[in-house]
């Protein structure tokens, strides 16, 4: 019974389509025309207008359209499903669609947003039912990989590039869009979403209170090592506050990468020697710098995860959290309506700056999906939530959601944190471009060898750094174990790979002609590059 | 006096079980069409589903899969063998037989007694006290990790500031961040979240001791531990079975409390075997739902086994 | 103040209080009740704090301590809560959900436990080893199965399907108690039913409200199961958000990078009264009933 109907339904439905299909073609066609002309904005509206309107009178009011023309076949009223797990954006989703349908009346945008977790466990069986929603957000497995691994699961489409302007990738800085990364044959896939100079982990938030408790300037924050460390001694004898909060477990990398960036690397793995290098002697003179904290009560006392220690710091129980640019956001949801926040670069050591955090192309989020029945409308979407001075650009900066790449954040960023949290990104220069082993190695991306060694034990350096730290233990056997056995996976993984066939090797993992860790890999170099020995000798 | 009867009673019983199936116990005719059309609804869903997830996961287990993919990567036992060989699994697997073992050996007395307590008919406030002792069991579970995270906390916690304030402790004690104490902490938040529960289960089996039993034990001059000891003990005994069964089961299942007052933390101390599972499945990319299933797989069937061994030598050292 | 009361009023307090002690349940109570009482205090403080902490800022509740009631009582929450979660929209979805699963629940298990209790038969054994075993294996990827069946019965994107999933998951527990139950009840009864030319059906209409407390217990727990259950109603209405339960509302606090928990504590607040009413009206069933169907 249930079965009939619906299959009654799909015979609508396709019936329906077939109906609509003549004009759409049409429209394509028309659109391109007038993109040609570069009369982008506001000839869209019209075009949609024109196109609608072009066989009865050459009047361009929208308002008259639903009275004079049978809507389904006219008009397509297309409804695109969009998800993420931005949950705090859901009430500027909803105004981001009543401003697309604005603009373009006959498509309904339901955007609709899950828990991160229920999101990464239903979207996949979205794709079995065929239910998956039009425009989906995805990072995978490797950030770098994800548009190859979601190609690789049928999952996407690429954009259809009639409908978008000849201006659209001068957007991005150069070398937002590379094949294999988010282009396929000259098909754009994605898109770099949030920018990767600013975006991400690394900064150092300061209750000013506090200082001020304490007798420190609030506006001089610890620029060095040593610094932090009597900073943190003059907080914990002149106030009742901790000084640091740190959260532990993985939630530990809130710390740990603007520490480890500023010495070697945030990355677990060496990409100069291409090896994992917990063991490393500057990974494990960050650890024992932190440890000193722990040791000497300077840190908030408990296991705690991120939500408490940053309460913590917003409360006034400690001093300084370290954490990603979205952190602003996330105080001001905190409802402390005189906390007086500082945004600083995080200090370095005392010789100076001697390393700096992976910058990659991990921000490419959003899909079209394969199953989508409104590719065009999809890239439509897009092409509209992607211009620099749009609603969503301005309104998504002006709301302090985040940063991004197409848009000036200067101009429309408005909260204090977040323009401070900007500033001192491209002040510092914290990120910097690593070398991609799929860029020297395309095989690489086929490769297991990384993915294997860290299923050994997930997030096993930060666990055990902190059960280390909660209880004062020594850390460097552990460390030398962990590096060990990953390590030895790693290779023993390459080495099976490469006779299996792929050309494949550590060579592919290990730059040593990236001399400065603190300076972006030059890709000219990936020409020197040594290749591995093609006939996969192990 | 009645004591005796009602152990002669079962005893007979029980007998009479092993050489043949009671008269009024046999089915005739075409009560067999009864009893299978009884069955049946649960049966059919209890297949779809719950037996046929448990068979699609041992068929995962073959796998090497991410649950995105198409199932077609068959590694054989490989992902047994790896799992064999990870001592992470073995911790969870230690820690999940403490919690359960601890936790049952726990809530499994004091929920009996209160639910012995909250059905004596002399009570004042029954209603009122049944709510109370039953209220924790309605809060999420995210909640309850969230609110002992705060009161347990060193830095500012509510159990701390009694203790060192009653000049019991001079340092506030890191129960969640203490190695030696986290796993104890989890066990006993999750006696008082889970504690309402058991004390229904009690309390439903209780209801199966005939009055008269206690009334003639009365006119003996019995006292209320006589009367629990040699009425209501052995009257309940079959019940009791499963509720101790289930008891130790669901606490197999740990994973809430832990999720949201540890994270399988200090280090990986309080990793229990559900929790391993959801961060292989589904925690951290890429997801590893043949890796996970093999655990599973292995660590029902080591239990199962366990069980059904020490329940065979007990039945043997009874004979 | 002692001094003022006469001695005619002082003897008449003892006497009262002599009253009360002479009976030996009320020296119980006095004891047993004030024992109740502060323990329960200590037991339910965790529980009340949830509740005052859905009244607090965000940074009030982290800040707290032990204090219990709110410095201003803040009602903001709630009605973010209501919006957030979208608890008006699912609210009778979760009713439906809820009730219809549970009756489901009763219905079945009550008529398995039934069958296993009462008779032996070919296949009992099997039914009950195959129950006690499954028990011990953690699923680790339930939900695929489950949705790749229903998907497979045409019931995706349908309250059928989420009523049947809900109802389809846990029974077993439930089948072992009603087991238990009906194999306890004395021979006799059946035996006095059989005479009485009661049919198989007629006797387990006679037979199932002795298992009151038991029907309590199923009723309890599966309500409160299928109210907060939220895997469930969330994958299977995956392509119409509308057919979601509060329990998945909930989750609306969980943002990118942070949690709303005042907002969750209201929520909370707010999904548990059902739940708790319903406990407050079954917890009657559990008096002891039985011993009067025996003496029949």
């Amino acid at each position: 019974m249930l079965q009939k109907k619906s299959l009654l339904g799909l015979l609508f439905v396709l019936l329906v389509t077939a109906v609509a299909c003549q004009p759409q073609t049409v429209e394509v066609e028309v659109t391109r025309v007038v993109t040609e002309t570069e009369q982008v904005e506001v000839t869209r509206v019209v075009t949609e207008t024109i196109e609608v309107e072009g066989e009865m009178v050459e009047v361009t009011r929208v308002v008259e359209v639903p009275v004079e023309v049978p809507a389904e076949a006219e008009m397509e009223p297309v409804t695109l499903k969009i998800m993420n797990w931005s949950q705090e954006q859901a009430d500027f989703y909803d105004q981001v669609a009543v401003e697309f349908q604005k603009e373009y009346p006959n498509i309904t945008i339901e955007w609709d947003t899950l828990e991160q977790g229920q999101y990464r466990e239903t979207l996949p069986l979205m794709f079995q039912s065929g239910d998956s929603p039009d425009i989906f957000f995805w990072l995978g497995a490797d950030r770098v990989l994800t548009m190859a691994e979601l190609l690789d699961q049928n999952w996407i489409a690429p954009m259809d590039t009639n409908v978008l302007p000849d201006d659209f990738y001068d957007r991005w800085p150069d070398g937002s869009f590379l094949e294999g990364i988010n282009v396929v044959n000259s098909l754009p896939y994605s898109f770099p979403f949030n920018d990767n100079v600013v975006w991400g982990p690394g900064y150092m938030y300061t209750n000013k209170d506090v200082f001020r408790a304490a007798g420190l300037d609030p506006d001089t924050p610890p620029a060095t090592w040593s610094e932090l460390r009597t900073v943190c001694e003059t907080i914990v004898a002149n106030t009742d506050a901790y000084c640091l909060s740190v959260p532990l477990g993985n939630d530990l990398q809130r710390t740990w990468y603007p520490l480890a960036g500023m010495n070697f690397t945030d990355s677990f793995f060496d990409y100069q020697q291409g090896r994992f290098d917990i063991d490393d002697e500057r990974q494990m003179e960050t650890f024992s710098y932190l440890q000193g904290f722990f040791n000497d009560e300077l840190v908030v006392p408990g296991n705690n995860d991120k939500n408490f220690a940053r309460q913590a710091m917003a409360n006034g129980q400690a001093a300084i959290y370290f954490g990603g640019a979205w952190m602003p956001g996330v105080f001001a949801g905190y409802e402390v309506p005189d906390l007086d926040l500082g945004v600083f670069a995080p200090p370095v050591p005392d010789d100076g700056r001697s390393g700096s955090l992976r910058q990659s192309f991990s921000e490419n989020k959003y899909y079209i999906s394969a199953q989508s029945d409104h590719r065009t409308e999809a890239t439509q979407f897009l092409e509209w939530m992607t211009r620099p001075d749009g609603f969503f650009a301005t309104e998504y900066l002006a709301q302090g959601f985040g940063t991004l790449p197409f848009s000036d954040m200067e101009k429309y960023v408005a909260d204090e944190g977040m323009l401070q949290v900007i500033d001192v990104a491209k002040t510092n220069g914290l990120r910097v471009a690593y070398p991609e082993p799929v860029v020297a190695c395309p095989d690489a991306a086929s490769s297991s060898a990384m993915k294997n060694a860290n299923n050994l034990t997930k997030n096993w350096e930060f666990v055990a750094m902190s059960e280390a730290l909660l209880n004062g233990e020594d850390f460097s056997g552990t460390a030398a174990e962990i590096a060990a056995a990953k390590n030895e996976e790693f290779l023993n993984t390459l080495t099976e790979e490469a006779a299996a066939g792929l050309n494949i090797g550590v060579e592919c993992f290990a730059f040593p002609e990236w001399e400065d860790i603190t300076q972006p890999y030059d890709s000219a170099l990936y020409d020197t590059h040594q290749m591995p020995a093609a006939d996969g000798e192990g | 006096m009645t004591t005796i009867s009602a152990a002669q009673k079962r005893n007979s019983r029980r007998a009479k079980k092993k050489t043949a199936v009671p008269y009024s116990k046999q089915v005739r005719g075409k009560d067999y069409f009864w009893v299978y059309l009884f069955l049946t609804p649960f049966v059919v869903l209890y297949l779809g589903f719950t037996i046929w997830p448990l068979f699609a996961t041992v068929i995962y287990s073959f796998f090497e899969w991410d649950g995105i993919k198409p199932l077609e990567d068959f590694v054989g036992l490989e992902n047994f063998v790896t799992i064999a060989k990870d001592p992470l699994f073995w911790l969870s697997f230690r820690n999940t037989l403490v919690f359960a073992l601890v936790n049952t050996a726990v809530k499994i007395p004091l929920s009996l007694l209160m639910a012995i307590l909250l059905t004596r008919k002399w009570l004042w406030g029954k209603r009122f006290f049944r709510t109370v002792y039953f209220a924790p069991l309605v809060i999420p579970v995210a909640m309850a990790g969230l609110i002992f995270s705060l009161l347990l906390h060193p830095a500012n916690g509510a159990v701390n500031d009694m203790l060192v304030s009653a000049g019991l402790v001079a340092k506030p004690i890191d129960f969640l961040g203490d190695e030696r104490l986290a796993l104890l902490s989890l066990i006993l938040v999750s006696v008082w979240q889970i504690f309402g529960q058991y004390m229904i289960y009690w309390m439903a089996a209780l209801q199966n001791v005939p009055e008269d039993l206690y009334e003639a034990a009365e006119l003996d001059g019995a006292n209320e531990w006589a009367k629990l000891i040699y009425v209501t003990l052995p009257v309940i005994k079959p019940v009791a079975v499963v509720i101790v069964f289930l008891a130790f089961v669901n606490a197999l299942r740990v994973f809430g409390l832990v999720v949201t007052m540890t994270g399988g933390g200090p280090g990986f101390q309080t990793y229990v075997v559900p929790y391993f599972i959801y961060t292989q499945a589904l925690v951290d990319f890429p997801f590893r739902y043949g890796y996970a299933s093999a655990a599973a797989v292995l660590f029902g069937a080591t239990v199962l086994l366990a069980v059904m061994l020490q329940g065979h030598f007990v039945r043997r050292s009874g004979e | 103040m002692v001094h003022s009361l006469s001695v005619n009023q002082l003897q008449r307090i003892e006497a009262f209080v002599n009253k009360i002690l002479r009976n030996r349940y009320n020296r119980y109570n006095l004891i047993a009740a004030g024992l109740l009482l502060i323990i329960g205090f200590i037991w339910i403080y965790p529980f009340l704090w949830v509740l005052f902490a859905s009244f607090k800022t965000s940074s009030e509740m982290f800040s707290a301590g032990a204090k219990l009631l709110p410095e201003t009582w803040d009602f903001e929450n709630f009605s973010r809560a209501w919006t957030k979660a979208n608890f008006s929209a699912y609210f009778l979805n979760t009713v439906l959900y809820a009730v219809s699963a549970t009756a489901i629940e009763l219905v079945k298990s009550s008529m398995c436990g039934y069958a296993l209790g009462r008779y032996r038969f070919p296949g009992r054994n099997l039914i009950l080893g195959l129950i006690t075993a499954t028990l011990f294996i953690p699923i680790a990827a339930i939900i695929l199965p489950q949705f790749q069946l229903v998907r497979s019965l045409g019931l995706l994107n349908t309250r059928a399907g989420v009523i049947l999933a809900l109802s389809g998951g846990a029974g077993a527990l439930y089948v072992l108690l009603f087991t238990g139950f009906f194999q306890t009840l004395p021979d006799e009864l059946f035996e006095s039913a059989r005479l009485d030319g009661a049919s198989f059906f007629q006797t387990f209409r006679l037979m199932l409200p002795l298992s009151k407390p038991i029907i309590a217990t199923v009723v309890i727990f599966q309500f409160m199961r299928t109210w907060n259950e939220f895997n469930i109603p969330l994958v299977f209405t995956l392509g119409r958000p509308e057919l979601r339960n509060m329990a998945v509302g909930m989750y609306a606090f969980r943002g990118e990078f942070s949690v709303d928990w005042t907002g969750f504590a209201a929520g909370t607040a707010i999904s548990i009264i059902p739940v708790l009413l319903v406990f407050f009206i079954f917890q009657g069933y559990f008096v002891r009933g039985l011993s009067g169907a025996v003496k029949q």
